[in-house]
């Protein structure tokens, strides 16, 4: 009895983080399209010409995380302060899963975020900036479910682990995924 | 497969061109429609990627 309660306690919680980590995401996303959308409205021929230079840096990238040069990938090596998530069962999850969740202020490891993110920018458009960065949000929260199971510290500390092991693939896959992004955005403007 | 091709040189460039030519082959398959269609595609399919990577943050 006391272990369902325990755990439908961790579900709610778990549940106010993915939904702050998701609004997060979608404002990021809104406010990166918007930000275009500005740009646009100011300079109204430069979307393809934009849209070329970032297929070159697209291209770049996915060499870079495919290992085949060194780039450096836009982030901040900041973490949320402990003091911050202290105090106050769903607070705290509100805090981190907002904070982590906006992308930007946060370490980031795959250079698939910086040119998702310059995308929304290029396509000035904050319907799309708004269901992208929902879209984004919502699978970057999804893991928090995978720990569902974990009751020990060891059992998380072995989830970190097996997550971890998938980051050559995740690499490799940024990369080709890049590659084409950057292949499509270099040709498409102009034929 | 991946994981296996990333560990070598040629392994990478294979890669690279596998995601260039996806890239041409979007591109030329979408012919006719405005480009901004097909980014849009590509660009949703980033952000699913940016979102399910950042789970593995190493």
């Amino acid at each position: 009895m006391e272990g369902t309660r325990t755990h439908r306690r961790w579900l709610q919680r778990a549940t106010v983080y993915a939904l702050s980590m998701t609004l997060a995401g979608a404002t990021t996303g809104v406010a990166v399209a918007a930000a275009g959308w500005g740009v646009e409205a100011l300079v109204p021929d430069a979307k393809a010409p934009l849209a070329i230079a970032l297929g070159a840096v697209a291209l770049a990238y996915a060499a870079h995380e495919l290992g085949l040069l060194r780039l450096p990938v836009p982030g901040r090596d900041w973490q949320v302060p402990v003091e911050w998530v202290q105090e106050g069962f769903y607070r705290s999850a509100v805090i981190f899963g907002g904070t982590v969740g906006f992308g930007v202020f946060t370490r980031v490891p795959y250079a698939t975020l910086p040119i998702f993110l310059a995308w929304l920018f290029v396509s000035g458009n904050v319907v799309i900036g708004l269901t992208a960065g929902l879209v984004y949000g919502v699978l970057r929260a999804a893991s928090i479910y995978s720990s569902a199971s974990t009751k020990q510290p060891e059992d998380v500390i072995s989830l970190n682990e097996r997550l971890m092991s998938f980051a050559p693939f995740q690499h490799a896959l940024s990369g080709v995924a890049l590659a084409a992004f950057g292949a499509y955005m270099l040709i498409a403007p102009v034929l | 497969m991946l994981h296996t091709l990333h560990t070598s040189d040629a392994g990478r460039a294979v890669l690279l061109v596998a995601g260039l030519l996806m890239g041409f082959g979007v591109a030329f398959g979408t012919m006719g429609l405005s480009w901004q269609t097909g980014a849009i595609g590509l660009g949703f399919a980033l952000a699913a990627l940016a979102g399910v990577a950042q789970t593995c943050s190493a």
